[in-house]
């Protein structure tokens, strides 16, 4: 041990943090084998409603065109442990930026899962009606100050919230298109 | 209302702080191993790192990345994610969350019973100044000679009636050094010099002020079990390292391990758990003293090695870079 190089110590030393990095991935793995149901991301809405018990998935059928988002959902994430919830974020189609997030989660989680496009500063939210639903309209300035709003209710048991970096007339339309009926 | 607890803020302060001092621990050990450092005033700056860095990773963090606490990134980018293992059931019946915030209560109860409460009992039962009993002229002078070489004040010499070897330091500007007559008539003159320049090296190091702001750290982090590990074998580094320095000064091996060798204490053997945590006591007291004559018996009169920058700043960073990724 005494003659070793600098470089062969420098070697060791960048093996053990390898090692060490390799049993806390595995460490990271583990919970999943023993709870299957936890957060973790979807390939497609298919593949999320096939592996978890999701009762009723709310999905817009409309996203104006002019917003440039994609459909389908750049990114889905869902789980049933430890509540259930569904989160969906749509890019741009020219960019890689998150342009819209729906989430829908238990309304009786213990936690509120703090959506990914950042709500800076919010002002003081108005009632409105999503196809006669009560809901909570947030006009908002978003990540790197781009206006966005923010709308919520509660279908049933469960939270639905859409953020979207759009109008408040659009975000309402996207809202309602995630419910049945005219 | 444990598991939301643990997912506030506080709560995430307090996991995390735990999880990155046992990460900063097996980082530092593997250094010593991969960097083959054997010196005391080496490791003694190495594990500072395991008791300083976990107090302010988590703040530091969050600061540089609000970002890092959401669900996002722990699902998408960190190495290890606490909140996993935290969300799941022993056997499908008790929370794990319960399981480590009992742990962490438990570590707590420690740290009261056997860091805060001697603190009150030793203050009440102190050594009184008044019972000393001057001090001795040799003893004087080869202080007062000890301390023209290591270039520092002559502190005060206290001798105090005693049946048992004792020899501290106490005092953080006025130092007074405290030495039982039992110790003075045990050791030759050659021992009592190593025994005398050792407690001199420690008030040249001010260990008396970094022990304590090292203890700061430490209650800081009151409930994490590393900490307590760790503050413990900082201390005892210090020991080495005074050790070191002595030799390197006295020239004299021989002396030093003569006198650390009548700090042996055997207690007497009788039943009851009194005596079993006396017996537990002294068997770690005996090994340390093995320990540091060992070490002697190894270094020669050499003194600390030279500190290398290089292999500390990488494993801080490694430390830094992997906490950053264990949320």
């Amino acid at each position: 041990m005494r003659t070793m190089t600098f470089g062969k110590r420098l070697l060791l030393f960048c093996l053990m943090v390898f090692l060490v990095t390799g049993v806390l991935a595995v460490l990271n793995w583990l919970p999943s084998l023993v709870q299957k149901q936890t957060m973790k991301r979807f390939s497609s809405i298919d593949a999320a409603k096939k592996q978890l018990r999701i009762k009723h998935l709310f999905l817009p059928t409309l996203i104006p065109e002019d917003l440039r988002i994609s459909w389908p959902p750049a990114e889905i994430y869902a789980q049933d442990v430890p509540f259930s919830a569904f989160i969906m974020h749509l890019k741009y189609k020219d960019s890689n930026d998150i342009g819209l997030v729906i989430q829908q989660t238990d309304a009786d989680a213990p936690y509120q899962i703090e959506p990914l496009i950042k709500v800076k500063t919010k002002t003081e939210g108005s009632q409105i009606f999503v196809k006669d639903r009560k809901a909570v309209l947030v006009p908002a300035v978003c990540d790197d100050d781009i206006p966005c709003n923010e709308v919520s209710w509660n279908e049933g048991g469960t939270i639905i919230t859409l953020i979207c970096k759009c109008s408040a007339q659009e975000v309402i339309k996207i809202a309602a298109s995630t419910l049945p009926g005219p | 209302m444990i598991i939301r607890f643990l997912f506030s803020y506080p709560g995430m302060y307090i996991t995390q702080s735990v999880l990155h001092s046992i990460i900063a621990v097996i980082i530092v050990e593997l250094s010593f191993f991969a960097w083959d450092i054997r010196d005391h005033l080496t490791k003694f700056r190495y594990r500072l790192l395991t008791l300083t860095l976990p107090v302010l990773m988590f703040p530091l963090y969050q600061a540089f990345d609000p970002q890092r606490g959401s669900w996002y990134f722990r699902l998408n980018t960190a190495l290890f994610d606490s909140q996993r293992w935290l969300e799941l059931n022993v056997l499908g019946v008790i929370p794990l969350s319960i399981v480590f915030v009992v742990f962490l209560t438990i570590v707590t109860a420690v740290f009261l019973f056997q860091e805060i409460l001697p603190i009150f009992r030793d203050r009440s039962s102190g050594i009184d100044p008044d019972v000393c009993r001057g001090t001795l002229e040799t003893l004087d002078e080869m202080l007062d000679s000890i301390c023209r070489t290591l270039n520092i004040e002559k502190p005060s010499i206290c001798i105090i009636d005693e049946p048992l070897p004792i020899l501290v330091t106490h005092g953080f500007r006025d130092h007074r050094i405290i030495v039982s007559n039992h110790l003075i008539e045990t050791l030759d003159e050659r021992q009592l010099k190593g025994a005398l320049t050792h407690e001199a090296v420690h008030i040249m190091r001010d260990s008396s002020s970094k022990t304590q702001g090292i203890y700061l750290l430490r209650m800081l982090m009151f409930y994490n079990p590393v900490s307590m590990i760790e503050f413990r074998r900082i201390v005892h580094d210090d020991e080495f390292i005074c050790d070191a320095i002595t030799v390197s000064k006295t020239k004299d091996p021989a002396a030093l391990i003569g006198a650390i060798s009548s700090f042996y204490y055997h207690p007497a053997e009788t039943e009851g758990l009194s005596q079993m945590k006396e017996r537990i006591e002294s068997h770690s007291h005996n090994l340390l003293l093995d320990e540091r004559i060992a070490r002697l018996r190894e270094i020669g009169h050499e003194g600390p090695e030279r500190f290398r920058w290089v292999p500390f700043l990488l494993t801080a960073s490694v430390i830094l870079v992997m906490g950053y990724l264990v949320t």
